[in-house]
């Protein structure tokens, strides 16, 4: 797909998916909580997407399940991104030991599937949302701390950072006046993809029931829930599934798009 | 063969030349916990009103998905002591409306932990709730936690189990003796015929002491019996012998059970 | 993932005393790598028991089920070794699980590690499925993109597989489901239950779905990455001269450019092989297969604790290897990383 045009389609994808998550609330027919069918009930009137498990509406389950999954996954990936930031610039501009220590301690984690490690820790500690968003972050931070290490390494090699340090300013002035500029395109390149998959984890999490608990309405959780009834009433599962992957999709273009935009113009 | 299949998957299962279903209608039972241990429900105006205000026809149409009968608050109706005098108590929303406002609970919040199985059950009833002014909220646990050390504090929890005798089901629910009595049932009266119950092998003098003893746990109680459920199974076309019955398990009767044209 | 954890070609220059006693240059690196890996198991392993300490319910009423009195629970306790400190409970499951006593389950009390290999066995069979299923696809793939780089076939495939990426693979394993063993096709099960008996070859339609699933997640990576590799190494010096003196394009293809892509390529294998162990997870839920993802999720909701230790033990030591096994694969096929 050309350039341009795949950083369109993406930003469009993400930005009707965002729409339907943030603004579906207000255009529910039902309370997304009642039970107002029959079980696997078939689509009619009132209900376009025919019922669910227990009884409820579809569509307004849809229309409602999204918020959840786009202002966390959102939230996942700017912790990721501030925590990896920080340690990244840490580790990219200081002594070796530290450098070293941090890029270790990323290794170890990068290493583990971030899926199980997620997995256990809600599993064990309780499904508070603070707790699942900060467990998804921490998986995403080694990636953060390689990638703005090694821009960070690039960077502090250069002539005004070595200015800098005659002029006097601190380490961190040095990181956050003249580094961190220069490594904003990239991070946000990133923050594309990181939200990508965000959702995926996120959404696997639910799919497990490990995420939000019912009746909340969420798009994982609806897959998981309305699995049994897949021959029966498909809506519950296919619907939801879609959409989750339309934002994937719609982010992982936008990500995609900006970072070749991005390559281009250095090359010139 | 599919031994305890979901109820939502019966559908599969008929007109389908693959595979067939048996069902089975049993005496296992699934209920609410009210735990009198623990406000409101240590008021038994609260606890009637409970009762009263859960439609069991509801329920057994969306948990069971129509595999299952409306059930009256009282376990064990196989067993020969039971009390079948007792009337069917049905859905009274008023009556439930004006017990909770005479107990002073005219608004209430309560939490219900439940297994991950009682989900749908404590979902249908939160909804059912909403009707008098009652919310309940709805917690997920997982087994560990719900048979942990916590398991007879929750103010409602869900609980079911296979049809037994009257003395066995009392046992492990809610008469004196029992380890997990997550209703807190404790009256003094309904102990001592309890007991004595125990000590009677004759069925004839046993029957008076549980007749009354159930009609203490039907006015009084926290056991909010909503229905029995069938024990669905689901066989190949080629495996005979499985005949429906009241023991929960049709399909372990391997004694009986043949395959048609040789094993594969 | 790649790079910075590959030595520069300039640090195992210095061979030093071990290039003298004909060892391989990269020994260094290697035993350095060998220890910080062992190190990130040690470490993980010590995270996953203090999380499983956290845990409000303990094994014993696990075990005795929910009626059984408070004394009962409490010599229960003293038995399984439950109320000495956590550290000599560390130790003693370390001692135990070096010399391969993995303890037993606390479901089934049957001893964890025959139980563990052999969920494992049927996780690395799927891998392998996905192995043979993707590489050659990737390979072939990637060097038709390169070939034909920039053209309406190149774009419209790099779509597809953007489109195949962002999918979640609970909604693939469930889309294959409808479309191949329940509504629109029955060609496959749609449940892999695999009977303990026989062997997995002649079980093999019950694999079909899985691996399918587990390669479409894997796919875009692997295809991108050779089609990658394999323009960069059709734009080296070497490929261009060979262009100059005449050599007929096939040959160059297939005999200087290839190989020099199959490096990052079989570094990429690895890492998703790496990778979907973990992932695997999810899929085998869908599809009740027997794996290693789906013991884990069923011990983590069992609160089974040696056999929630000895998977995730066995687990990162699959992830930690593979990524060695990645990287020392990539130095030992690329010439100029093997000799100073």
């Amino acid at each position: 797909m050309k350039g341009r045009r795949q950083i369109w389609a993406g930003a469009l994808l993400t930005a009707v998916v965002v729409a339907i998550a943030l603004v579906g609330p207000l255009l529910v027919g039902h309370d997304p909580r009642a039970l107002v069918g029959p079980v696997y009930g078939a689509p009619a009137t009132g209900a376009p997407l025919g019922y669910d498990y227990l009884g409820h509406d579809v569509l307004s389950r849809v229309l409602s399940g999204g918020r959840s999954v786009v202002w966390m996954a959102l939230l996942t990936s700017t912790v990721a991104l501030v925590v990896g930031t920080a340690f990244g610039m840490l580790a990219g501009y200081a002594h070796r030991r530290l450098d070293q220590a941090i890029v270790w301690a990323a290794d170890v984690f990068h290493a583990f599937p971030a899926l199980i490690l997620v997995l256990l820790v809600v599993s064990m500690l309780g499904r508070s949302t603070g707790l699942i968003i900060l467990t998804a972050a921490a998986a995403l931070v080694p990636g953060v701390i390689r990638l703005v290490r090694g821009l960070t390494v690039g960077v502090a090699s250069q002539e005004f950072v070595e200015a800098a340090e005659m002029l006097g300013s601190s380490r961190w002035q040095i990181r956050l006046r003249e580094i961190l500029p220069n490594i904003t395109t990239a991070l946000l390149v990133h923050f594309g993809t990181m939200l990508a998959w965000s959702v995926g984890i996120l959404s696997a999490l639910s799919f497990l029931g490990y995420g939000l608990a019912p009746p909340t309405p969420d798009w994982g959780l609806m897959v998981n829930e309305n699995r049994a009834g897949l021959q029966i009433q498909p809506w519950g599962v296919l619907v939801p599934s879609a959409l989750i992957a339309l934002f994937t999709l719609g982010a992982n273009l936008l990500a995609d798009g900006l970072g070749r935009a991005q390559a281009l113009i250095r090359e010139r | 063969m599919a031994n305890a299949i979901a109820p939502e998957h019966t559908v599969l299962y008929r007109d389908n030349p693959r595979a067939g279903l048996v069902v089975s209608v049993t005496y296992g039972w699934q209920a609410f916990n009210l735990n009198q241990r623990i406000e409101p429900f240590r008021d038994e105006r609260v606890r009637r009103a409970f009762r009263l205000l859960v439609d069991r026809r509801e329920l057994v149409a969306r948990v069971l998905n129509g595999e299952g009968r409306v059930a009256n608050d009282l376990y064990a109706p196989q067993d020969p002591t039971f009390n079948h005098h007792i009337p069917q108590r049905e859905t009274d929303l008023a009556e439930a409306r004006s017990l909770l406002k005479s107990a002073g609970h005219e608004r209430l919040s309560v939490e219900a932990v439940v297994p991950p199985a009682g989900v749908s059950a404590a979902l249908v009833l939160a909804e059912q709730a909403k009707r008098v002014g009652v919310e309940i909220k709805v917690k997920k646990v997982d087994l560990p936690t719900y048979n942990g050390p916590t398991k007879n504090s929750f103010a409602i929890s869900t609980g079911s189990a296979l049809g037994q005798s009257f003395l066995c089901t009392g046992l492990n629910q809610d008469a004196p003796l029992a380890v997990t009595n997550r209703t807190g049932f404790d009256d003094a009266r309904f102990g001592s015929l309890f007991l004595q119950a125990l000590k009677v092998a004759d069925l004839e003098r046993r029957r008076p002491l549980v007749q009354e003893a159930q009609q203490i746990q039907h006015d009084r109680g926290g056991l909010v019996i909503w229905g029995f459920a069938n024990a669905l199974d689901a066989i190949a076309p080629r495996v005979g012998g499985v005949q429906p019955e009241h023991s929960h398990f049709p399909t372990w009767r391997f004694d009986s059970l043949w395959l048609r044209g040789g094993a594969a | 993932m790649t790079a910075a954890s590959l030595p520069a070609v300039d640090d195992l220059a210095k061979g030093g005393p071990r290039a003298r006693l004909g060892w391989p240059v990269w020994t260094p690196w290697f035993i350095g790598r060998l220890f910080s890996s062992l190190a990130a198991v040690f470490a993980i392993s010590a995270v996953v028991f203090a999380a499983t300490q956290a845990l409000p319910s303990d094994p014993a009423r696990v075990i005795l089920g929910p009626d059984a009195p408070e004394e009962t629970v409490r010599t229960l306790q003293r038995q399984l070794g439950l109320d000495r400190p956590v550290l000599a409970q560390y130790g003693h499951w370390l001692g135990s699980a070096v010399v391969g006593d993995f303890g037993r389950s606390l479901d089934s009390n049957a001893p964890v590690l025959p139980f563990v290999a052999g969920r494992l066995r049927n996780t690395v069979a799927l891998l392998a499925g996905v192995m043979g299923l993707t590489a050659p696809v990737a390979l072939l793939l990637g060097v038709l993109l390169a070939v034909h780089r920039d053209s309406r076939l190149d774009r419209t495939v790099v779509t597809v597989l953007i489109v195949f990426k962002a999918v979640p693979p609970f909604a693939v394993a469930i889309g294959l489901v409808s479309l191949l063993a329940t509504s629109v096709l029955r060609v496959f099960p749609a449940v892999s239950l695999l009977e303990p008996g026989r062997s997995l070859l002649a079980q093999w339609p019950a694999l079909v779905l899985p691996v399918i699933t587990l390669s479409v997640s894997a796919l875009p990576y692997l295809v991108r990455l050779v089609r990658g590799a394999m323009i960069e190494a059709l734009e080296t010096d070497h490929v261009v001269q060979a262009r100059l003196r005449g050599i007929p394009e096939r040959r160059i293809l297939w005999c200087h450019a290839l190989p020099n892509a199959l490096i990052p390529a079989v570094h990429g294998l690895a890492l998703t092989l790496s990778v979907l162990l973990g992932g695997a997870l999810v899929v085998e839920l869908v599809f009740a297969y027997p794996g290693i993802g789906s013991a884990l999720n069923m011990a983590v909701g069992m609160r089974d604790v040696p056999v929630i230790q000895a998977t995730v033990l066995v687990l990162t030591v699959g992830v930690v290897g593979l990524n060695l096994a990645a990287d020392l694969l990539t130095i030992l096929l690329t010439p100029r990383l093997r000799t100073p």
